[in-house]
Parts: structure tokens; sequence; C-alpha cells
């Protein structure tokens, strides 16, 4: 499909606003294992014994448990919520059959059914299923906490290329996790993070050899469904010298009234010449028009180019969550590293996000470039909080940072707030940042063409952020095009 | 086609249109000729529905239906089309996904089926080489960075691929070279035809050497002050305004 | 009685200025405004009324070794321009300065700030727009040298419609010296057609010279003109070579293209014996090091 496809595409979606406003809003009935409601030591043992870790691991997350009571929440990002008691929820979830299932016959179809009604594409399903010249996208579902299958696993070992739960990854290759687990995002980086080394319950790892293109795009779908469970993933990628991959990350999350933790933290790691892209459409449950009831989305992204001329780039489609607390970022530690951000947020109804991007240049001749478009609408507040960071010894850092805002209505909020710290005089950094509202007489050009309000609406927008768009592989841009259509429902009008 | 009695509207609080009165038949065309200021565009604008230009009285209709209630993309559906003067941008929309948004939204408002998007392509392939239009500004975002007469041209080509009954053409013809306005004239006149009409505001004579109107009015502060056949425009050309700005 | 501590790098709006390590010993009163530090070090706010219509010009001098702090708050009654001009020239010491400006329907408020640095230099600026129709300009350059801080701190509070800011900053940075440029724009809810233009740009002309820089906007209305722009580099090597080529050797190549650099912010409504003296301050400044 060429590029175009998807702006057509806006215009089906927005056909099919009724139906799927809500499209992920129900809970399945799965049977659950949980842990004791609150959080203390006993909880982190309790998980770590549940996934039968080794006694390392066991240390590893007591270290970070016993340093998190230490820890204050940070308040420095604009989003405001109340409180949260953190002894007032269940920390481990899991379908009790869990990693039994052999092939996806057995899978319990009410599972089949989540995906089905969560809109995963055609295509994807066909490749769930392995049908045969679908495309080949893996995807490692977690679903509530633990991984319960995974496909094309065959293929991808045969030239090396890991990918499975982390759980999994603990016990088949625990030199790989015992290197690299913690080096990019340090056990006591921050009070979430800090928290998720103590309590993750599951996630993904993926390890490319060295010279190895990944053959498929790896994707994994989250998803929370426990009630009251919060969602602690932990990934871990590793490329190892010339190796590349595209990896894909989406979730959606069901209706409820009770808000939702999710602490994420997600570490990659790019040796020499290693590429990767790592792209997400976040699609959590919102909250209800007051705000109540949405996904607090705490997440710490760090990327570490490791080695000469690595490339770490980072594509998000933030739309969903009540709270967006998210700063995807890369450590420009290699000469001639290059990391970029990308990254499109939208906040409707009571939404809040404080989301932006962290480069570090440390090494020679490092380049980062930041494209930022957030959309506020509603009552919503939508910041951009970044930081562009030129060591001494980073000669010829070059940084290129674009921030743009749309305002739609007049009781929302856009914020912009890029820190820049320059040490080398070799060095060039670029920020530019502009607030628009949606234009008046763009919006009657169209309609004068004969295109409804609603959709001109999706299609400017769309137009707002294209050059985000451009970066998602096509699958995924399609249905991110949806889900900006789909968010800006009853912003104007 | 379209009928316009004793209108009368307001922009920011000030009368601009005071009881204008025209018919124009399907099957024809018809200039409007008039001073900088006199309402030209904002009668374009109060037929086509833009915000802020309040319809104190009178009324219009298009094939007997009063069109002045209505959205403007209900009156675009109805055929309605107008060439901004100002042709607008809109970033990171390509011009053909535009153009097929806007034909498949006009044919569901008309309960028509819509054009399989192959043949959406070949048309506006087609209209585009008409009017010497680069293939390759299609798939640019519409009127980015465009010149002054690309967008003029675009102005025609989207006419030409949504075939409206009713084209208003708001100095479609100021800004373009000899050639361009060659190339735009043909366009209009292919698009002539019993069932359609059109409205040609212009400054210049030079257009109507191209694009014969049936009739030619004069729009002089708000009203239509005279009313005559080609070589209206000719005398116009030659004496300018002063006999109606007296008047008025 | 124990003082309140002077604001340490944990403090946000003091992040790239440690007041504390440069001011040893020294703390506040206890019941002092935590926000409001440069007063409570001036010992007292001087006070001043521009009434409507009328025009003022203040023009402040920090040139002392040790301790040197002010505290301005203006008020700017409607259609009245106050000019507030800053000279802070190279010392050892600690100048800091805070103006609080407001303004009534149709006032101009212009600033310009020349600081060289000292041990720690601090210029604070808080406007508040709170009339319609008023215009803010807020410029200003600062050429610091190894050993030198200078930090030009500044919020512009949009709280009615239709006000106008124009902010431009520039600085120059040798090896060992800061530039801090902290600049918030904030446009409050209501306040429409608020238009208001922010830049900041910096040339590091040596290895191991700094520049921390945080230009802020925050909107709450829609209706708006808002943006930012901030570069921080070296000189352009093109630019460098061009001139080089066309005979003009390297190092007054340089003070030419960082003259030119800083000039630019300058700004025209300085008195010409104002903006003479600036002009030739930059010039000795580019001089002495090349
Ligand atoms: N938004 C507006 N507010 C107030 N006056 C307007 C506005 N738009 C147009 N006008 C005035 O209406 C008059 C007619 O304008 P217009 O219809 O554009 O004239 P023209 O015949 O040149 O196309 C002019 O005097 C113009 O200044
Ligand atoms: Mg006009």
């Amino acid at each position: 499909m060429a590029k175009e496809g998807i702006d057509l595409a806006t215009v089906d979606a927005v056909r099919g606003l009724e139906a799927e406003k809500y499209a992920a809003g129900f809970s399945t009935d799965i049977e659950q294992e949980f842990a004791p409601k609150g959080l203390n030591e006993d909880t982190v043992r309790f998980i770590s014994a549940k996934k039968e870790e080794p006694q390392w691991l066991l240390d590893w997350r007591l270290d970070a448990f016993a340093r998190w009571k230490t820890m204050d929440e940070p308040t420095w990002a604009m989003v405001r919520y109340p409180a949260i008691d953190y002894q007032d929820a269940t920390y481990y979830a899991a379908p009790k059959n869990a990693a039994k299932y052999k092939s996806l016959d057995e899978v319990d179809p009410e599972i089949l059914e989540t995906y089905k009604k969560l809109g995963i594409p055609l295509r994807e399903q066909e490749t769930l299923l392995g049908v045969e010249g679908a495309p080949r996208v893996a995807v490692d579902a977690v679903f509530d906490s633990v991984s319960v299958l995974t496909t094309f696993k065959k293929e991808l070992a045969a030239v090396g290329v890991i990918f499975c739960s982390i759980s999994e990854a603990v016990r088949e290759h625990p030199e790989l996790v015992r290197k690299y687990l913690g080096t990019v995002v340090p056990t006591t980086d921050n009070f979430f993070a800090t928290l998720n080394s103590a309590i993750f319950s599951d996630g993904s790892f993926v390890y490319v050899p060295p010279g190895v293109r990944c053959p498929m795009e790896l994707s994994t779908y989250f998803r929370m469904n426990a009630q009251g469970s919060g969602q602690f993933e932990r990934t871990l990628i590793i490329i190892d010298k010339g190796g590349y991959v595209s990896y894909l990350e989406g979730c959606t999350a069901p209706m409820r009234d009770e808000n939702q933790l999710h602490a994420a933290v997600v570490e990659l790691v790019a040796l020499e010449d290693a590429e990767i892209k790592y792209s997400t459409v976040q699609n959590w449950w919102p909250g209800d028009a007051e705000g109540k009831g949405g996904v607090y989305n705490f997440v710490t992204k760090r990327g570490d180019c490791r080695g000469d001329r690595a490339k770490i780039s980072w594509t998000q489609v933030e739309t969903g969550s009540a709270i967006t607390w998210k700063y995807p970022s890369c450590i420009l530690r290699g000469d001639d590293s290059s990391g970029e951000f990308y990254s499109i947020a939208i906040t409707n109804g009571r939404q809040q996000a404080d989301t932006g991007t962290k480069m570090i240049h440390l090494g020679r001749n490092t380049k980062s470039r930041i494209i930022s478009k957030g959309i506020s609408a509603g009552r919503a507040q939508n910041t951009y909080r970044g930081l562009v960071s030129i060591h001494a010894k980073a000669a010829n850092a070059r940084n290129f940072t674009q921030c743009d805002s749309l305002l739609i209505g007049d009781r929302c909020g856009a914020h912009t707030v890029p820190y820049v710290e320059a040490r080398n005089a070799s060095a060039k950094l670029e920020h530019e940042a502009t607030t628009t509202k949606l234009s008046e007489d763009q919006l009657f050009y169209m309609r004068q063409r004969g295109i409804p309000e609603e959709e001109a609406v999706a299609l400017l927008v769309n137009g707002f952020v294209r050059d985000v768009l451009q970066q998602l592989p096509m699958e995924f841009a399609v249905e991110a095009q949806k889900l900006v259509a789909v968010s800006l429902e009853g912003s104007v009008g | 086609m379209l009928s316009i009695e004793n209108l009368r509207v307001s922009v920011g609080g000030a009368e601009i249109l005071k009881g204008l009165s025209l018919v124009v038949p399907a099957g024809e065309v018809h200039a409007i000729m008039g001073p900088n200021g006199a309402g030209k565009s904002t009668l374009s604008y109060a037929l086509t529905g833009r915000d802020g230009y309040d319809v104190c009285d009178g009324s219009a209709t298009l094939d007997g239906a009063d069109i002045l209630g209505m959205a403007p993309e209900e009156r675009a559906a109805r055929g309605l089309f107008l060439s901004f003067q100002y042709p607008l941008e809109i970033p990171g929309v390509p011009t053909m996904s535009f153009l097929k948004a806007a034909l498949n939204a006009q044919a569901k408002a008309r309960g028509e089926a819509e054009l399989p998007a192959t043949d959406i392509l070949r048309r506006v392939r087609a209209r585009a080489e008409t009017l010497r239009i680069n293939p390759d500004l299609l798939k640019r975002p519409l009127n980015v960075g465009f010149s002054g007469g690309e967008k003029k041209r675009m102005e025609i080509l989207q006419m030409m691929v949504l075939e409206p009954k009713l084209a208003i053409l708001d100095e479609t013809d100021s800004g373009l070279d000899i050639d361009a306005l060659r190339i735009v004239a043909d366009g209009v006149n292919a698009l002539r035809g019993p069932d359609r009409a059109m409205l040609v505001i212009t400054h210049y004579q030079r257009l109507l050497d191209y694009i014969r109107p049936d009739k030619v009015h004069v729009l002089v502060a708000g009203r239509i002050v005279d009313t005559g056949g080609p070589e209206l425009a000719l005398r116009l050309e030659k004496e300018g305004y002063d006999r109606y700005l007296a008047a008025a | 009685m124990a003082g309140l501590a002077l604001p340490s790098r944990r403090v946000e709006a003091w992040k790239y200025s440690d007041l504390a390590r440069a001011l040893p010993g020294v703390s506040l009163p206890a019941n002092a405004d935590a926000a409001r530090v440069i007063d409570a070090l001036a010992g007292g706010v001087e006070t001043l009324t521009v009434s409507a219509g009328e025009s003022a010009m203040v023009v402040e001098r920090f040139d002392a070794s040790g301790l040197q702090a002010r505290a301005l708050a203006a008020h700017v009654q409607s259609g009245a321009t106050l000019t507030r001009v800053v000279v802070q020239t190279e010392s050892d010491g600690v100048p800091l300065g805070a103006a609080r400006v407001t303004l009534e329907a149709g006032a101009s408020f212009r600033q310009f700030i020349y600081a060289e640095g000292a041990r720690l230099a601090r210029f604070e600026t808080e406007v508040t727009v709170g009339g319609e129709k008023c215009r803010v300009e807020l410029d200003g350059v600062y050429l610091v040298n190894g050993g030198r801080h200078a930090d030009l701190t500044s919020q512009v509070l949009h709280a009615v419609p239709g006000g106008e800011t124009r902010q431009l900053v520039k600085g120059a940075v040798r090896h060992g010296g800061r530039g801090v440029f902290q600049g918030k724009i904030l446009v409050a809810g209501g306040a429409q057609k608020t238009d208001a233009r922010q830049n900041h740009h910096a040339l590091l002309l040596e290895d191991g010279a700094e520049v921390f820089a945080k230009p802020e906007l925050e909107i709450h209305a829609d209706d708006v003109q808002c943006a930012h722009g901030n570069t921080v580099g070296g000189l352009d090597a093109e630019a460098l070579f061009y001139i080089r080529q066309r005979g003009i050797p390297e190092s007054a190549a340089r003070a030419l293209l960082v003259e030119a650099f800083l000039t630019e912010a300058v700004s025209a409504y300085l008195p010409e014996t104002l903006s003479a003296e600036v002009v030739a301050r930059i010039r000795a400044w580019l001089g002495a090091a090349t």
C-alpha cells in the first residue's frame, strides 16, 4: 500500500467512529491467580517465587524494593491526580493455565475473542493463526502479566533471534539477562522504574545476534485485564553488532472504574552498528468523561547506543491513559550514533500527558532528531518535556527539535518545556516550537468541498501529525491513523 | 439554477451586501465585475456558508432549495463549488487524498455509491493532464508551497473533478500568466453544459475573451447596479466604475 | 533563629545557578518567601509607578564585588511605557536583580539586559500583562568569560487577551563560562489573541563553555500565536571560511561574526548613548579574547 493509503484510511476510520469508540471497553472473564493485595517484601518474594526465579534476581528485586521505600513520587510533571495508595492494589495476576499452550488451538477461546474485539487487524490475526502467506509479524501477547503465546519462534530461532517472555529468558538465557538487565535503566533510576524493578511481572525479551537483520517485525500486544491489578512490564531488547530489529508495541485497556497503575520499563541496548526501531501505539483506557477510572501510565523507556554508529529510533502514538508520564530516551554513547524520537500525543476529555524525550550526547558526531506533535482537546493538558544534553566530549553533535502543539477548543492546555544543556563548542542544536489552533479557514475550505466537519478535523489532524505517522511501519500507521480520528471524536462542533 | 433575492449580509457587524438580487439560469455563465471591496467575495462566502457572514435578510436557492440554512458541506454536495480567491494550504493532506475524501463524502451525502479508488485516480490524473498540472503535485500536501498560479490551477482541477452544478470562480484569473489563463479557461469551458451554471468574478475583460459570459453584472457597494451582455465588460475595462460610484 | 537556606541546584528555578554555592554562609530570614530570594537578599523592594500615558526609563548598573542585590516592583499604568536597562560588567561579585512589572491596558514594557557575568549573576524578570493591548519586549545579551556565570530568567504572564511579547536574547560564552537562559511564556485561559515570540540563541566560542537553556511555553488558550526558537552551537564554519577566503584573518573573522550575531539583540529602543556603550563593550569583550 502506498503512503497515500493512510490518508484514505482516515476517512474510513471516521465512518467507523461510533462502533469503534468503546471497542476497548469490555472486560474478559478469565480465572486469575492473584498476589495478595498490598506491597511489601513478601509481595516481591511471592512474585519471584511464582516465576521460579533464581536467587540473584530475587536479590536484585529486593534491593530495588528497599531503595524504592526511600524514594518519593516525582511531582515535577504537569499532571495532577489523587494520591496513589500503593498498598491498595494487587501486584500479580496470571491466567491460571498460563504458558501451557503448545498451539493456538489450545488457547482459551475467550482470549482469542478478546483479541478479536480489540480489532487486532485481520492480517495480524492470520499471522497469529499461522495462515499461509500472512505477513510475518511475530506476536508475543502479554495477557495480564504472563506471556501466553509466542509465535514464529522457530523461524526466529533459525537465524538466532531470541524473542520470548522475560521470565523465559531468565530461565533459558540467564547470562544475557544478567549481563544487560538494569544496565540502561538502573534499579535506582526513578521512583516508578525502581518500583517496576521490584515487582515487574513479565514482559518481552529480544536478542538479535551479530550481523542479523531480524526477518520480521516483532510485535507485542499488551492488555490489562484483572480488576485492580497494576501492570508492570519489563522489556529488554539487545541488538548485537550490526543487527537490526523493528519492534512494535500496542495496547488497549478495558473500561473500568478503578484507576489502574501501569509502570513499565523498557531497556534497549544497541551495540556497534546495530539499529533498533521501536514503535508504540498506546491506547489505554483514558477514563470517562469526568476523567474517572483511566489508566495511570508511568513509563521509563530508554535506549543505549552503546557502540559506534548504533541507531535507536522511538516512534510513539499516545492517545490513551488518564495520565501519561513517559520520556523514551536515547543515550548516544558510541561515536557517530544517532537517536530519534517521533511522537504524537493526543489528549482529549480530562486526559493529562507529560511526555517527551531525553537525548544524551556523549560520543563524537552523535546526532539526534526530535519531532513532537501534541494535540489537546476538551479539557486536557498536554506537555512536551524534553532534554537535549551535549556533553563536553560530544564534538560535532547535532540536534534538531521541532515541537508543534495544536489546540482544539479553549479549555485545554498545551505546554512545551525543552531543556537544552550544551558543553561543546562544535555542537549545533536547534529547537523550534509552535502553538496553533485548528484553523477555521481550513475547516471551511474543506467543508466547501463537501467534507463533513468531523472528517475534515480528522483529515487536518492527520495532516498535522503526518511526519510522525510516516515513521511507523505500514500496518501500524493505518491503525494509528484510525486512533487519531477516534480519539478526537466530539472535540469540535 | 441559482436565484438570489434581496440578499443582505453583514460581516463583523457591517452590512456589506445590501439587498442583492441575481438569477443565473441553468446552462448560463454570468460574470460579476466590480471595484475592490464591493462585496464580491462576501457574496461567494455567504452563498457557500462561511462562518461570520451573517445573512440578515433575503434568500438564495439552488434548484429551488433554500441553501442559506445548510452546512457548507451540504451545499457542496448539492453541487455548489467555490474556487477561492485565496486558496488555503492544507498541510499534511496530499491533494489526491483530499480529492478522494471530498468525492466520497459528496457521493455519500447524495446517497450515491462511492467511486472505486482506481477510477478516482484515473479521473484526477486525466483532468490534471488537461490543466497541465505536474502529477507530482498531486502527491504533495494540498497547496502547501505551491505558487499562486499552481494554487489557482488546483482550484480548477478540483472543480473539474467534483463536477459541480454551480461553480463560483472568485478572481481565479488574478495572478495567472496568459498561458495559464487559457488553460484555466479551457477547463471551465469544458465543464459548461446545459445543466450547469457558473458565476465568474473577475476584474479583467481578458478572461471573458476566453469564457464568453451570457451576462455581465456590475456589483458596487453591495448591490447589482447594472447588467448587460459581454459588451458591458468591454466598456467597464475602458471607463472603470466611476459612473456607478458617483451614483452610489 | 535559624535562617532559610539559599536555593541550590536541587531547586528547579535555580537548577543551573547554584546560589547556595556562590554565597556560602549566607541565609535568608526564616520568614522569607522562597520564590523571591532576590527580594529578601536586597532587603527591600523599590517601587515605581509610571502614570498613565507617561514614559519612564530606569538604568541599573551592577559592577560591585560581593553581593549586590536589587529588587524593583513597577506598575505601568494604561498607555504608559517603562524602559529598563541593566548593565552588568564582569566582576567577582554576585549581582542579583529582580524586576516585577505589571501592565495596565495599552502599556508597554521594554527591557534590555547586558550581562558579562560574575561569580554568579542572575537577573529575574517577571511581567504580568494585566490589560489588553500591551506590548512586552524582553531583550538581552550575555557575554561570559571563563569562571563567570550569567543567568537571564524571565516569565511573562498573559492574563488577558490581545497582548504581544517579543523576546530576543543572545549569548556568547568562552571556556569555563556558563550562560543560562530560562524564559517562560504563560498564557492564561481566556487570554485569546496573545501573540508571543521568544528567541534565544547562544554561541559556544570554545570547548568547555556551557549554555543551559529552558525556553518554556505554557498555553491555556487556543486562539493564540505562540512560538519559540532556541539554538545553541559554535560559529558557522562556512560563514567563517567565506570571510577568511576574502582575506580576513581568522580571529578578526570570528570577531566580525560574533559581533554581528550579538548586536542583533541590541534593541532599537535603547537611547543612543546606551546602545553605543553596549556595542563598545561587546567589541572590547571580543577584542580582549582573540
Ligand atoms: N471579516 C471582516 N470584517 C469586517 N469587514 C470585512 C471582513 N471581511 C471583509 N470585510 C469588508 O467587506 C467589504 C467587502 O469585501 P469583499 O467581499 O472581500 O470585497 P471584494 O468585492 O473585493 O471581493 C470590504 O470593505 C471589506 O473590507
Ligand atoms: Mg474578493
